[in-house]
């Protein structure tokens, strides 16, 4: 017998929601994802571990190999060894943040589309773009930033600049926004295998690539220091930005327009995976 | 008015055979031979509120394409498509929290925690109130015997009790439209039994219109009064189940074993007068195809039993295959 509480059905309530509380709805959800990601972590505390430590390694020997080379040359192309270390501390922060949160884009080809998981999320009332995004999370990819940190506060002490909130502040805001540069230009790579079915083989190019943004793009010839900043941003995503810090005068307006790229490139990398989904053809099995 | 509508509905897929090797990843990179499959090719029907359609047809027929074009996963390649007025693939929100859709093959839940957490998750989603959260799942506790399994990751489920939970997590907002593909495969003969209840009574109770596509015939003689049929992308049969199964429903089959060798020639002197087909070639095991109104069973068994000495019988299902070439049959002799 159909109680009281069975009357409602969904859908019967289809008026649009007010952009604000669909904001709170969203915040929401993240919270839960983000508990339900913790607690299933957590029931696998030694895979977390192993992993956190094996990247802890990994980023480790890398930074040993960074300090090698420096250890005659404290000076490159004009650059001090500090600032050098600056830079690429920068840039494991972001890129840390990115694989820690955003690592999940990378699975799309293989997880979601050749599989046919996408199937699933286009079935929820829900942005897919957030549902891909928050359905896993990569605690154990926190090793890049918490090395990345301490390369910059390392840095900074040996460079004795003391920084005030304000440039705290600052620079937080200037890793978020090189971070969604990251997540924009991944995003428009993974889009692309809702047409092609590639297996990931652009997307490794592009990791493989990420290098040339841990170290000052003037080290660079002409050519490549144009693409880096006008066709795959890279130098805004550590050495544009860490300029607030280590204080170029002629880089005063590439550190501002920082976020501008972040909104402009993460706005078109939207537009390009919206029009993916819609080529998306799922999978016959 | 239909709650469901399709028009002419097409989806055509284009896709290329891959090369093997080396060599011919990359020839395949260079030029490509496409090929256009039209897995779903012109179809049309109307489905009403309440209705409990059957929507059959043999592996690769087109039942998966038909159903992602009606939930929105696909966009048609032309053609239209309506679920309570709205086109599933342009208003997909709006589309999505009016259905629940359960895929055999591929479980709808998050793979990696308890089942009660999954479906917390999906309470919020729909933004189903806690009240009503609460009495849907005691209702689906007792009746899909969902008790134990609440705390188990979705992982470690097995294909039983996973259906149980992606029917439960489907029908947590009580959407008026259910898609169900291929709900039973791979099931038990319990599990496909309580399935099927549970399926029944959601529809008799809350009038959920239910479109359930199998390949296997039981289901529908089950639940559904009225089956759409189709056969490699088009539609060739929407109508009562009870006349498909009267009209075009003759071909039976009859699988026995021998005791002892008996070849075709023995089997045919055995069966004198019944016109019977024999298939599968012996010498201890014979399948016998028979059409109803020409032979039945009791007649073609008593004269086994009689003249041959049989370990074992058992008569078989029609299988949708031959559904299928039934209707076909049916057509073509007008
Ligand atoms: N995403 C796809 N890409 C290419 N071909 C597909 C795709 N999905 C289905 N097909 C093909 O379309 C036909 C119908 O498939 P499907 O709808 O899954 O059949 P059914 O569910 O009736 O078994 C099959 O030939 C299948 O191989
Ligand atoms: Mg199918």
């Amino acid at each position: 017998m159909p109680s009281a509480d069975w009357r409602y059905r969904a859908g019967d309530n289809q008026k649009k929601g007010h952009a604000i509380k669909r904001l709170i709805f969203y915040i929401n959800l993240l919270r839960a994802y983000l508990s339900n990601s913790i607690k299933s972590r957590l029931a696998y505390r030694e895979d977390f571990l192993s992993g956190f430590v094996a990247g802890l390694m990994m980023q480790l020997i890398g930074v040993l190999f960074v300090f090698s080379l420096f250890v005659r040359v404290p000076h490159l192309m004009g650059w001090h060894r500090e600032e050098i270390f600056f830079i690429f501390g920068f840039s494991q922060v972001s890129l840390g943040l990115f694989f820690t949160f955003f690592s999940n884009l990378l699975e799309l080809s293989d997880k979601y589309i050749i599989e046919g998981n996408f199937d699933r999320i286009l079935l929820r009332p829900l942005d897919s773009f957030f549902q891909l995004v928050t359905e896993r999370i990569y605690w154990e990819e926190s090793s890049t930033i918490i090395v990345g940190l301490s390369m910059m506060s390392y840095a900074l002490s040996r460079l004795g600049l003391a920084l005030g909130p304000a440039e705290y502040l600052s620079l937080a805001g200037l890793v978020l926004s090189a971070c969604a540069i990251y997540l924009a230009i991944f995003t428009i790579l993974v889009s692309l295998t809702f047409w092609f079915n590639d297996r990931g083989s652009v997307v490794s190019v592009m990791l493989m690539l990420e290098g040339f943004s841990r170290y000052p793009v003037t080290i660079y010839n002409r050519t490549v220091r144009l693409v880096l900043t006008f066709i795959i941003p890279y130098a805004f995503t550590a050495f544009f930005p860490s300029m607030l810090i280590l204080g170029r005068e002629s880089y005063r307006l590439y550190v501002w327009l920082t976020p501008a790229v972040a909104a402009v490139s993460l706005m078109a990398a939207l537009a390009v995976w919206r029009a993916g989904t819609r080529a998306y053809q799922s999978t016959g099995s | 008015m239909p709650i469901i509508e399709a028009a002419n509905l097409a989806k055509h897929f284009r896709t290329f055979r891959r090369r093997s090797g080396l060599w011919g990843s990359f020839k395949d990179l260079v030029n490509r031979k496409y090929e256009t499959v039209r897995a779903v090719d012109g179809v049309s029907f109307a489905i009403e509120p309440g209705e409990m359609v059957g929507y059959i047809g043999a592996n690769g027929a087109g039942k998966s394409t038909t159903i992602k074009m009606l939930t929105g996963i696909l966009v048609p390649t032309s053609g239209r498509v309506a679920v309570r007025g709205l086109v599933p693939h342009r208003q997909r929100y709006q589309h999505v929290k009016q259905i629940g859709v359960v895929f055999g093959q591929r479980t709808q839940l998050w793979w990696d925690i308890a089942v009660i957490e999954a479906l917390r998750l999906l309470q919020r989603i729909y933004e189903v109130p806690k009240a009503d959260f609460e009495a849907r799942l005691k209702k689906f506790e007792e009746v899909l015997g969902l008790g134990d399994l609440l705390n188990i990751p979705v992982r470690k489920l097995s294909l039983g009790q996973r259906m149980r939970c992606d029917l439960a997590a489907s029908l947590l907002h009580n959407p008026p439209v259910l898609f169900l593909d291929e709900p039973t495969i791979g099931l038990d003969i319990a599990v496909k039994a309580s399935v099927r209840d549970f399926i029944r009574e959601i529809n008799r109770e809350y009038g959920t219109t239910v479109i359930l596509t199998t390949h296997d015939l039981s289901d529908i003689e089950r639940l559904c009064r009225r089956v759409i049929m189709i056969d490699r992308g088009r539609l060739i049969y929407d109508g009562e189940l009870k006349s498909l199964k009267e009209q075009a429903v003759g071909a039976r089959r009859l699988v026995v074993d021998f005791v002892l060798p008996v070849d075709r020639a023995g089997l045919q002197r055995a069966l004198e007068g019944c016109p019977v087909e024999l298939e599968g070639g012996g010498p201890f095991r014979w399948e016998i195809s028979f059409r109803r109104g020409q032979a039945n069973a009791p007649e073609i068994i008593g004269l086994l039993m009689s003249r041959l000495e049989v370990r074992d019988l058992e008569l078989e299902e029609p299988r949708i295959e031959e559904v299928v070439r039934e209707v076909y049959r049916r057509e073509r002799a007008g």
